[in-house]
């Protein structure tokens, strides 16, 4: 599991900006996003939520804008700008590429074909 | 808005810096969680529960302020590149004092000396004009900052900037000292085939200096070392080959150039 988890968290900007894509949105649907996506598997801690939103908004590619919620606490949403677009894109051709490739590497002795049988 | 978790959360903000960056991450920190704690009692668990997933739910948020503590008020990124432009022109500049050696020696050849120092002026000219522009956009201001782990890091810069200036000082007085030395002893000796081996053993000082200053991280410059080697190499083929000696050296006139220019597009690679 630890394993899996340090290989996520190397995508987890990949992750918030796939969740941005198509329209805004604010942290914790988000997370509940991801936490369904992966049948429960998975969570992003609050913290490195934040401090991914921080880089990528540094980086230009979200914005964010506070909610005008009737009750209760205001929430903070965020929207991929274009740049962001092309980021998510760039990421998911990366991320296909190492995904071959890591493939390739491991299967030099068939060991992936065997456990598919 | 539940209190428990209002004021647990009040807990981990108690030593957050004032920064602009807090005070927003507390306020969305207590919505989300809010939020998550609703969805739970609503899905079944008791308060206790929710309010024990809620909290594991956080994260290490010491560990994020200090990182926003340092991003935001100091923008490193924007410190780095700007560093990097500045290398840039640096590197542009000497290689044009170094390129302005080649007209003077050409005209001297053709026998109008003056073109050749009119040249040379201009281009040293040129090369000032860069490496005094790349000097003025390396520098940032800072607000005042009220925590201390930011004025560690701005310690630190003033540290790595004053390293920087030694390093700079005393390759300029090394190269000053090489040209003044060059003139003098060709002019008194008249051996200007001999006398141009302080420039390859000036450069090889230089190496010497920028590798003795760099931190252990960025030692990775073996590019020079090879360059080097390969410009001697081939002086010394084309040199025994075409016995063309008067001329062969400028090789090394080249190399100090294309090395520059090298150096100017990885720096321009890592900045854009």
């Amino acid at each position: 599991m630890s394993i899996t988890s340090d290989l996520i968290r190397g995508h987890t900007e990949t992750i918030i900006m796939a969740h941005l894509y198509g329209n805004d949105s604010y942290g914790y649907e988000i997370n509940k996003a991801i936490l369904e996506a992966s049948g429960g598997e998975y969570e992003l801690k609050e913290a490195t939520l934040y401090g991914a939103f921080r880089r990528l908004e540094t980086s230009g590619y979200i914005v964010s804008y506070w909610g005008d919620e009737a009750t209760g606490a205001r929430r903070r949403y965020y929207r991929s700008t274009d740049e962001g677009k092309e980021f998510f894109k760039k990421c998911c051709e990366e991320w296909q590429t190492a995904k071959t490739l890591i493939d390739k590497l491991i299967n030099v002795g068939g060991f992936l074909n065997e456990q598919e049988n | 808005m539940n209190k428990k978790i209002e004021a647990h959360v009040d807990t981990l903000f108690t030593n957050a810096p004032n920064g602009r960056y807090a005070p927003d991450i507390k306020e969305e920190l207590l919505a989300n969680l809010s939020d998550k704690y609703d969805d739970l009692v609503a899905s079944g668990k008791n308060e206790d529960e929710a309010f024990a997933l809620v909290i594991s739910s956080i994260g290490d948020i010491d560990n994020l302020l200090r990182d926003l503590g340092e991003t935001p008020e100091y923008q490193p990124l924007e410190i780095e590149k700007r560093r990097q432009m500045r290398g840039v022109f640096l590197s542009i500049g000497i290689a044009l004092y170094v390129l302005s050696m080649i007209p003077i020696i050409l005209a001297d050849r053709i026998g109008d000396t003056i073109i050749g120092l009119v040249v040379m002026i201009v281009i040293c000219a040129v090369a000032t004009g860069f490496i005094v522009y790349g000097n003025n956009i390396g520098k940032v201001e800072y607000s005042k900052m009220d925590n201390s782990f930011v004025e560690a890091y701005k310690e630190k810069v003033a540290v790595d900037n004053n390293c920087a200036k030694l390093r700079n000082s005393i390759s300029w007085a090394m190269w000053s000292l090489i040209v003044v030395i060059y003139f003098v002893f060709s002019f008194i000796s008249g051996w200007w085939h001999v006398s141009w081996i302080v420039f390859p053993i000036g450069a090889c000082a230089q190496q010497l200096i920028i590798y003795s200053f760099a931190g252990p991280g960025t030692r990775r410059g073996l590019w020079h070392g090879l360059l080097w080697t390969a410009a001697v190499i081939l002086y010394l083929i084309i040199s025994f080959t075409t016995w063309e000696w008067a001329y062969t050296w400028l090789i090394f006139i080249v190399a100090a150039a294309a090395e520059q220019i090298i150096r100017a597009v990885r720096l321009w690679k890592t900045t854009v």
